[in-house]
């Protein structure tokens, strides 16, 4: 691995930091179709209620980008951010989920 | 409580800060199987080499096997490279709305700030310091985005309440109830100066930092409050300014981003900026020496990945004989994190 020396503190910039390799190459694969399927569901959501609003009468994007969540929507969004992640990350990792 | 300096940010921005709160949220298995591999691969910490690079290199072998300490680099690295990007994202979906604001509350106030005339010193100048994409002066509104999207929406959310309860209590143990005239050396943004300012409300506050985009936003910060800061963009180990002219020199968080030379001058300046009988009360990260084997090389490794260059010389010094060594009495060293560093100019 490289020893960063910090007489040259640039060269902590970006650093040649060592992550996967070949050997995480089929969890990569699981854990990418986990995500393109989170990925999907949503989507498919967000494209189903512009429709079904849209068919109301109902734009809604100006208000979605100013929208500012109150505690229970952002717990909420926190809980599924959480939970979409550890789905990616636990295929990554193989770590086995209850 | 609210301000016109807190960020409204929009739907995609806020989307995408908060997904690094997800990040960090969502990885709690991802990282306990990592801790377990760990466990596994050093059953007895003190058996590790005592050299810190030998050390790395050691870890590195006995965790190469670890698929979870490999994603666990993955997810570290990412957050190292996108955090500062995301945030700036979110700043640019905004900012048209935001930066008239920024640019009244920069220039009608009280506040104080003067720039540096002269080059900056070679351990800040280029040095992306945590990774903050472009370093902390790049971006134009850098110290709006790191001081209110990052400070307050990321860090807040991953540490509720932490820093900035931290920080006022930090303030308050310095020993009078009142001083007149105090020094904050690495102001940034202004968070532990607010802090020394709600807990000494009559002082004359004075700033001093390499970086302009932070004090740019600190000057934003007192001006909204009608505080009468003067803010320097000058370096700690050598301010310029009066011999015993500061009834209190503090500093937050600073010492490990300077190398241990320049620490040793902030804290010699330190005493010759304070007055007789002054108070001297400095914080940083956790020394090395409170720390096992283990302990050491966990917080080496994130100061590694993590654009901290000078963390490891920093956590290594005993930061109570430095403050002997330049002249104060009465020094006491405490606390693991931060650890707090006090002591007494001779009257």
């Amino acid at each position: 691995m490289t020893i960063l020396d910090p007489s040259n503190p640039t060269a902590y910039n970006h650093p040649a930091r060592p992550t996967l390799n070949e050997v995480d190459t089929g969890a990569l694969g699981a854990a990418l179709l986990a995500l393109t399927k989170e990925v999907w569901v949503l989507t498919d959501r967000m494209m189903v209620m512009e429709e079904v609003l849209a068919q109301r009468g109902i734009d809604i994007s100006a208000q979605i980008d100013a929208h500012q969540p109150d505690p229970d929507l952002q717990s909420r969004l926190n809980a599924r951010g959480a939970k979409l992640v550890a789905g990616v990350l636990d295929a990554l990792s193989g770590v086995a989920r209850d | 409580m609210t301000s016109k300096l807190d960020a409204v940010l929009h739907q995609r921005g806020r989307a995408g800060v908060d997904f690094v709160v997800h990040l960090a949220r969502g990885a709690s298995g991802l990282k306990a199987a990592a801790a377990a591999d760990l466990a596994a691969a050093v059953p007895d910490p003190a058996a590790l080499p005592d050299d810190m690079d030998r050390r790395h290199a050691h870890m590195a072998q006995a965790l190469g096997g670890s698929r979870a300490n490999r994603v666990s680099q993955l997810v570290g690295e990412w957050h190292a490279q996108m955090h500062g990007l995301l945030a700036r994202e979110a700043y640019e979906e905004i900012r048209e709305a935001v930066d008239p604001v920024l640019a009244q509350a920069q220039a009608d106030g009280p506040c104080t700030l003067e720039p540096a005339t002269g080059p900056m010193p070679s351990y800040w100048q280029g040095v992306h310091f945590h990774r903050t994409a472009g370093g902390w002066d790049e971006h134009p509104m850098q110290g709006y985005i790191h001081g209110e999207i990052i400070h307050k929406r990321l860090v807040e959310a991953l540490y509720p309440g932490g820093i900035f309860k931290q920080r006022r209590e930090i303030a308050a143990r310095a020993p009078r109830d009142h001083y007149a005239r105090i020094l904050d050396m690495g102001a940034s943004t202004g968070h532990f100066t607010h802090a020394l300012q709600e807990v000494y409300p009559d002082a004359q506050i004075v700033g001093v930092d390499w970086s302009l985009r932070a004090l740019e936003h600190a000057q934003r910060v007192a001006n909204t409050h009608g505080w009468a800061w003067q803010l320097y963009q000058r370096g700690a180990e050598a301010t310029g300014f009066d011999d015993a002219s500061f009834d209190l020199v503090g500093s937050y968080i600073l010492l490990h981003e300077i190398p241990a030379d320049i620490i040793r001058a902030t804290f010699a300046e330190a005493f010759r900026v304070l007055k007789p009988g002054g108070d001297m009360i400095m914080s940083d990260v956790t020394r090395y020496a409170d720390m096992d084997k283990l302990g050491q090389w966990k917080a080496d490794a994130g100061a590694l990945w993590g654009g901290e260059p000078f963390w490891r010389e920093s956590a290594s010094l005993d930061l109570a004989q430095v403050a002997r060594e330049a002249g104060f009495v009465d020094v006491t060293a405490s606390g693991i994190y931060p650890h707090v560093v006090q002591g007494r100019k001779p009257a």
